[in-house]
This record gives C-alpha cells, sequence and structure tokens, in this order.
C-alpha cells in the first residue's frame, strides 16, 4: 500500500507539467522552509488537486523529519495575522485544487527532530481519512528561494 | 473606494482606538464619526522610545538606530509562516535597493519573551542571509515597545499544549530621527514595496 501510494505521487509529480491527472489526489510543487539549529518548527506548502470524482478531506499529514504535523490556516483581521489549527482538516471538492500557500493554509511542522536544510527533499504523507493517503517529495526551499517562488 | 484604501484607513481608526485605549491589553474597537486621516494618526502613534536586548545580551535602546532609516516588524521565531514570509520579503527589497542596501536597517522585535531568548532569535535570523537587528527583552519591555507601535499581540494556547501568538504583522518604514513615514502593506506587490523603500533611504 505503502509502495503504492508512492508510486502514485510519483507519477503525480511527472504529470505535473500540464497534464491534468485524474482519478486520484495529487500533491503538487511541494516545499518547506529551510530551518537551523534550535529552530523547530516548520511550514510546508504545495497543491492538492482532487482528480477524483468525489469530494474528499484532507485529514492530516506525517514526515519523517516532525514530531507531529497539523493543518493550520492563518487570517488577516486588518493587519493582525493569527494563525490556527484546523483539526477537522480541509475539504477539497471533486474536481478542484486547494493551495496551501504562505499567509493561508498551511502545514505546521512542529517537533523536528534535525534542521531543514535547503536544497534537500523530504517525504511528506497526506492522509485523507479512510482513503489512500499520498505521499509527496518536498523541496526545502531557503529564504530567498521561498521569497521568490512561494510568496505572494 | 479601493480595497488597500479602505484597509488603510481601517487600521487608521485601529491605530486612534489603541491610542485611545493605550495602557490596557485589549484591542477596543473604536470608531469615531468624523473621519480619521490614517497617515496623521499613524504619524502621532507610531514609534518612540524602548529599551529592549539585542541577540548578544546587550541593552538595545531606540537611540541606536538614530541616523538611518529602518524597517520594524513584530513577530516570534516559532512563527513559521507569517514572520519568514515578511522577513525574506524584507530582505529581498533591501537586495533591491542596490547601492542603498546599507542605507537602511531591518528591526525584528519579538512579542515571544517566553521561547524567544537574545541565542534564538540570533539563530533564526541567520535564516535570511541578510543583517537583522533582533530584539527581545522583559514582558514589561516588549509591551512598551508593542504599545509605542500600536502594535497588538496575545499569546493564544492551542489544545494540543503548545501555543501560538496572534500579532500585528505590519512592516513600519521609519526615518533617521526614528519618525514614522509609511508601512508596508503584505499584500501589496514588490514594485510599491519597492517605492516606498527607496523614498525612505533617499528622503
Ligand atoms: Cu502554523
Amino acid at each position: 500500500m505503502k509502495h503504492f501510494s508512492l508510486l502514485a505521487a510519483l507519477a503525480a509529480l511527472a504529470a505535473c507539467g500540464g497534464r491534468p491527472p485524474s482519478g486520484m489526489v495529487a500533491v503538487h510543487d511541494g516545499w518547506a522552509r529551510e530551518t537551523t539549529a534550535g529552530v523547530i518548527v516548520s511550514a510546508g506548502y504545495g497543491r492538492i488537486e482532487n482528480g477524483t470524482g468525489q469530494d474528499v478531506r484532507m485529514t492530516g499529514a506525517d514526515t519523517p523529519v516532525a514530531g507531529r504535523v497539523e493543518i493550520h490556516n492563518v487570517t488577516d483581521d486588518d493587519g493582525v495575522m493569527r494563525m490556527r489549527p484546523l483539526p477537522e482538516g480541509i475539504d477539497i471538492p471533486a474536481g478542484e485544487t486547494v493551495e496551501l500557500r504562505p499567509g493561508s493554509y498551511h502545514l505546521m511542522l512542529l517537533d523536528l527532530n534535525r534542521p531543514l536544510r535547503g536544497g534537500e527533499r523530504i517525504p511528506v504523507t497526506f492522509r485523507f481519512g479512510t482513503g489512500a493517503p499520498v505521499t509527496a517529495s518536498f523541496e526545502v526551499r531557503n529564504a530567498a528561494q521561498a521569497a521568490q517562488g512561494g510568496g505572494q | 473606494m479601493t480595497g488597500p484604501v479602505r484597509r488603510g484607513l481601517k487600521r487608521g481608526l485601529l491605530v486612534s482606538a489603541a491610542l485611545i485605549a493605550a495602557g490596557g491589553i485589549g484591542w477596543a474597537v473604536y470608531r469615531p464619526e468624523a473621519p480619521v486621516d490614517p497617515a496623521a494618526s499613524y504619524a502621532a502613534a507610531v514609534g518612540g522610545p524602548f529599551t529592549l536586548t539585542d541577540v548578544n545580551g546587550r541593552p538595545f535602546g531606540n537611540d541606536q538606530l538614530r541616523g538611518k532609516p529602518f524597517a520594524i516588524f513584530f513577530g516570534f521565531t516559532r512563527c513559521p509562516d507569517v514572520c519568514p514570509t515578511t522577513l525574506s520579503r524584507m530582505a529581498q527589497l533591501r537586495a533591491r535597493l542596490g547601492s542603498d542596501a546599507d542605507t537602511l536597517n531591518i528591526v525584528f522585535v519579538s512579542v515571544d519573551p517566553e521561547s524567544d531568548t537574545p541565542a534564538q532569535i540570533g539563530r533564526y535570523l541567520t535564516l535570511f542571509d541578510t543583517p537583522i537587528i533582533g530584539l527581545t527583552g522583559t514582558p514589561a519591555q516588549i509591551a512598551a515597545t508593542a504599545r509605542a507601535y500600536a502594535v497588538y499581540y496575545q499569546r493564544v494556547p492551542l489544545e494540543g499544549g503548545g501555543y501560538t501568538m496572534d500579532h500585528t504583522a505590519t512592516v513600519f518604514l521609519m526615518g533617521r530621527a526614528g519618525e514614522f513615514v509609511t508601512t508596508l502593506d503584505a499584500h501589496e506587490s514588490e514594485g510599491p514595496s519597492l517605492d516606498k523603500l527607496r523614498r525612505l533611504v533617499r528622503g
């Protein structure tokens, strides 16, 4: 099963070039922020495309580098930023894509067991309730790369 | 009215509210009947003396910023989203200033003295690959500094046992004498932000 989801994720990544994958959930352009010694939180981003004909809910995620992963959202209330967990997860309607991006939905990687270095890749497994999990390879980006590619 | 102008106006009102509620921790929403010029209320409300601690554990006061314009931002190091987004954006904007880059100081003030020791802030700021003045302090020193900048912050316990900090994420641009000039809007594109910084460092 694990192998299958990894293969599915790799197939999905290969399909990122433009052809919409169909019949499965795919995670595109996953990335996480670089950290340094003593910094034990990071954030993960990417696009989750629901290519199935049914609504799904992303209910959680895991990565071997973090003690736990939470799904968070950030709201901007007249300049006051509030970050909150979404314990129920995020609904992704059939055929739609939800974007995790800075200042919005993100994966909160907590209790990192080692620093994340720019340029390395980490596996992140997304869970969808009772559905098949999807593992994606996240690129760790340094601040400059994050500002270029992942900013607003 | 366009979005940013409305936002600015609303912020202006909130700043007036902060002034009126000065000393209080709460964030009262006060809406005066008469229209308020947001720039004027910021100019009156934002900035002033503070005493904090730098990343080497030495006292750092507002006087040490005199002579150079600065961009000041409040946040915390266990903030993996808003704070790094803002700090890396500041680093990128400073790089775009080219030969004027050295004319601008970037200042990061922690609103989380519980976790943010001087050493912790020092480590965190190495991630941004540009000189940033990192400051922390006692809870009272941080509260006084935030009040001077009309910055709201609040520790919010989370179910899992941890906590997060709600905080104003506005970047305040301050002149050579520590006077308020303008703010950077997190939602504006690089062009308008860069124009503001150019005017700041050349002004
Ligand atoms: Cu978060």
